[in-house]
């Protein structure tokens, strides 16, 4: 099996999985108990925040933990609205996760005014246009960093100094997903920023919201007061251990798989240059993540491709994991690639468990596949 | 605590001399449900009904028991022995909860065990007068009563039952024979599955695959309707083929009229499901079609295709509307599987201009374009039999 599908999620880290274990059967006491047990378990949380909070360049009491970047977006969108007055309004790009998109369509059904940024043919949002939507009135400005999608980046730096011009006292957010842990990018410097744990070799069920200082968010789930009162419900310890160690380990290993990573997206730049087929979902003069790759194919579905690659045990997919299960992403129409192309795609996403002897696996399936069904497809769309 | 049930069979009753076979098969079906779901319930044939005894509470009961096909109606029953003053002495207490909310009520008495020594008029009038006095509101109403006692004299006792439910209907699965269904992730053939079972048929499944044209979550999806079928059934399993005419499909594609495909694709689809059925003793094929859905589902296609087998088919949804399809659909617990996204073979090869009249001799032109016979000898390489 090659697993190349790790933007939907990835596999937990061998040594984390077993003290993870370990932990869920020696740490199991709830960590707001006061007794022996309560302490040590409230202990290995705080020291995963601590160690959590360096790996994102945040203080400590910054770190909420969650259970992911669904309810961390959630919590940010749900919570802006509920704080908003009449004539306000919400500015997010028309290129996010489902969990942004799904809120903000909920939104729109209440009557609150949420704007869409443009965004360029593949999805960047030139810091720029924000002057035409967002104004005085704009209480939160949503953006997700490393698209899920394609892998392209954001110019957070600049959209943010840009947001913040039009309105001073504006409330940034960032889904920092797809680039927290993977590679040297820096966090976007957001007032809230999610991230999952799932996504970087930790267990699933965990994330984390940072609420800068000075910042207001409101909780989504109340209860009984946990983490400083913005989430409530039992800390899973085990978890939040997990999402903390897998980011030490990672950004102390970042520079070895970080370059591995390049090599990979050399060869299907290589790949996609030289095929007849198959090319990049990518513009020439834009960032993107190494470890996401988007391609597409002339005339093969990517729902096919992608069926016969797990034939061949190598699992990708199309457009993304969440949202578009009749494989045409939204999210690529929204980036101007049209209809065929959208339907053509597949996503090759790596994690610290690839190397470039995978692409190559990958290259010569995807080359067989073309070879076996394109004529057939062109056939068809005649 | 244990309850019963007496069992009407509607249907059955037309059956003459083969009534015995329908009610022991019936019986079986319920014993052998009840077992494969664990269920803490047993049915045995007395005279002519059949009699439930569970632990099971009502409603638990009463759902189990419309699941299961045959049954017309439901009664819950409390047993008397066959002492005419016990029963005397305990009807008003069992009819409490009913008897306190009606206004008007009767009794019905059947004496099947004619050696009692009176008449069904002496009994309903003597319990009839019990009732009165325990229950002094109540009037008697025998036209249109709000309550009625119905007292079955049997030779194991007195049966008293209040009211009646309707149950699923139809005949014991099993006793009309068994057929093979072409199963899809749509929504109309697990309804027609379940018609086809209803009427008695015992139904095993096909369902053609395209990998990599469709995906493996198309085939769970059919697995899991397979599964929906196998709830409704009595049965243990139920079998699905799973056949891989992928290969078939693309030389459609590649050989053929493009007009023609989903015609084509649906004959070759009955030819091989008629293969499957006559070696596994199947004596009709059942499919989903309803007259003129799509194109292929006009009269002429679906003639034309039929002349592709010298199969029995047998189409239950033929006359329903979608809505009601849909309905059913719902019903039988299939909908929202089938409404998952996943296309199936017939949704990837759509021609943009299907034939509605196709001409026989030229879909049968086209056929022969493809090499469908050694498509069919090789025809066990690609056919996956599972138990679901």
């Amino acid at each position: 099996m090659l697993y190349l599908d790790n933007a939907a999620t990835t596999r937990p880290f061998d040594e984390i999985l077993e003290k993870a274990r370990e932990m869920a059967g020696s740490s199991y006491f709830n960590p707001s108990s006061s007794h022996g047990g309560g302490f040590a378990a409230k202990n290995i949380i705080e020291r995963a925040r601590e160690s959590l909070a360096a790996d994102l360049r945040a203080k400590p009491e910054e770190v909420v933990f969650n259970s992911g970047a669904t309810e961390g977006n959630n919590t940010i969108l749900l919570g802006a609205a509920s704080r908003m007055r009449p004539g306000d309004n919400i500015v997010i790009t028309p290129v996010e996760h489902p969990s942004a998109l799904s809120c903000a369509a909920a939104l729109e059904k209440q009557g609150i005014e949420v704007r869409r940024c443009p965004v360029e043919r593949g999805g960047y949002v030139e810091p720029g246009s924000l002057a035409g939507v967002i104004d005085t009135k704009t209480r939160l400005f949503f953006f997700i960093h490393v698209n899920n999608v394609t892998g392209i980046i954001q110019d957070s730096g600049e959209l943010i100094r840009k947001a913040r011009s039009l309105s001073p006292r504006i409330h940034i957010h960032a889904d920092a997903v797809q680039g927290f842990c993977k590679g040297p990018c820096p966090l976007p410097a957001a007032d809230t920023l999610t991230i999952s744990g799932h996504k970087i070799h930790a267990l699933k069920g965990v994330g984390a919201l940072v609420i800068r200082k000075g910042a207001v968010a409101r909780p989504l789930i109340l209860g009984g007061g946990q983490e400083r009162g913005m989430r409530s419900g039992t800390e899973n310890t085990p978890a939040i251990f997990s999402i903390a160690e897998s980011a030490r380990m990672l950004v102390e290993r970042q520079e070895g798989y970080y370059a591995l990573a390049l090599e990979c997206e050399k060869l299907l730049d290589g790949f996609t240059a030289r095929s007849a087929s198959f090319s990049a979902n990518r513009e020439p003069s834009r960032a993107y993540s190494p470890f996401i790759y988007s391609l597409c194919h002339e005339n093969i579905p990517g729902a096919v491709l992608q069926n016969a690659l797990s034939e061949k045990g190598i699992y990708v997919s199309t457009g993304s994991a969440c949202g578009d299960k009749r494989g045409v992403s939204d999210v690529l129409i929204a980036m101007g690639y049209g209809q065929k192309r959208a339907a053509g795609t597949v996503r090759i996403s790596l994690s610290a468990y690839n190397s470039p002897s995978d692409i190559a696996e990958l290259v010569s399936a995807l080359e067989e596949a073309d070879a076996s069904l394109s004529g057939l497809y062109k056939k068809i769309n005649g | 605590m244990t309850y019963h049930y007496l069992l009407g069979h509607g249907e059955l009753a037309l059956k003459g001399k083969n009534r015995s076979f329908f009610e022991k098969r019936l019986a079986d079906n319920i014993n052998r449900k009840a077992r494969r779901d664990s269920l803490p319930l047993t049915a045995r044939l007395i005279y002519g009904k059949i009699l439930v005894k569970t632990e099971l509470e009502e409603r638990d009961a009463l759902d189990f028991l419309k699941g299961v096909f045959g049954i017309a109606t439901i009664r819950g029953v409390t047993l008397f022995p066959y002492d005419y003053d016990a029963l005397k002495d305990g009807i008003a207490a069992s009819v409490k909860g009913l008897a306190s909310a009606a206004a008007t009520f009767r009794i019905t008495t059947n004496r099947a065990f004619k050696m009692f020594q009176k008449t069904s008029m002496e009994v309903s009038r003597e319990i009839g007068g019990v009732i009165l006095d325990a229950y002094p509101t109540l009037k008697v109403d025998l036209f249109n009563p709000e309550l009625e006692i119905s007292i079955d004299i049997r030779s194991e006792g007195f049966f008293v039952s209040c009211g009646k439910t309707r149950g699923a209907g139809g005949f014991p699965e099993g006793t009309q024979g068994k057929a093979l269904l072409l199963l899809s992730g749509g929504i109309d053939s697990p309804a027609a599955g379940y018609s086809a079972m209803k009427k008695g048929l015992s139904v095993d499944a096909v369902y053609f695959h395209t990998p990599p044209f469709t995906s493996g979550a198309a085939l769970e999806k059919v697995r899991d309707l397979a599964a929906v079928l196998k709830r409704h059934s009595a049965r243990a399993s139920i079998r699905l083929f799973v056949v891989d005419i992928a290969g078939l499909q693309a030389e459609i594609v590649s050989k053929c009229e493009q007009s023609a495909a989903t015609i084509l694709l649906r004959a070759a689809m009955i030819r091989t499901a008629a293969a499957i059925a006559k070696k596994g003793r199947y004596e009709a094929l059942v499919t989903g079609d309803s007259l003129g859905q799509v194109a292929s589902q006009t009269l002429r296609s679906l003639s034309v295709a039929d002349g592709f087998s010298d199969m029995f088919i047998i189409r239950p949804l033929i006359g329903m509307d979608k809505s009601d399809i849909i309905e059913l659909s719902k019903k039988i617990g299939a909908f929202e599987i089938s409404c998952r996204p996943f296309e199936d073979c017939c949704t990837l090869f759509v021609p943009k201009h299907p034939l509605t009249k196709p001409d026989p001799l030229l879909v049968a032109a086209e056929f022969d374009k493809l090499d469908y016979d050694s498509f069919a000898a090789g025809l066990d390489s690609c056919l996956e039999t599972e138990e679901i």
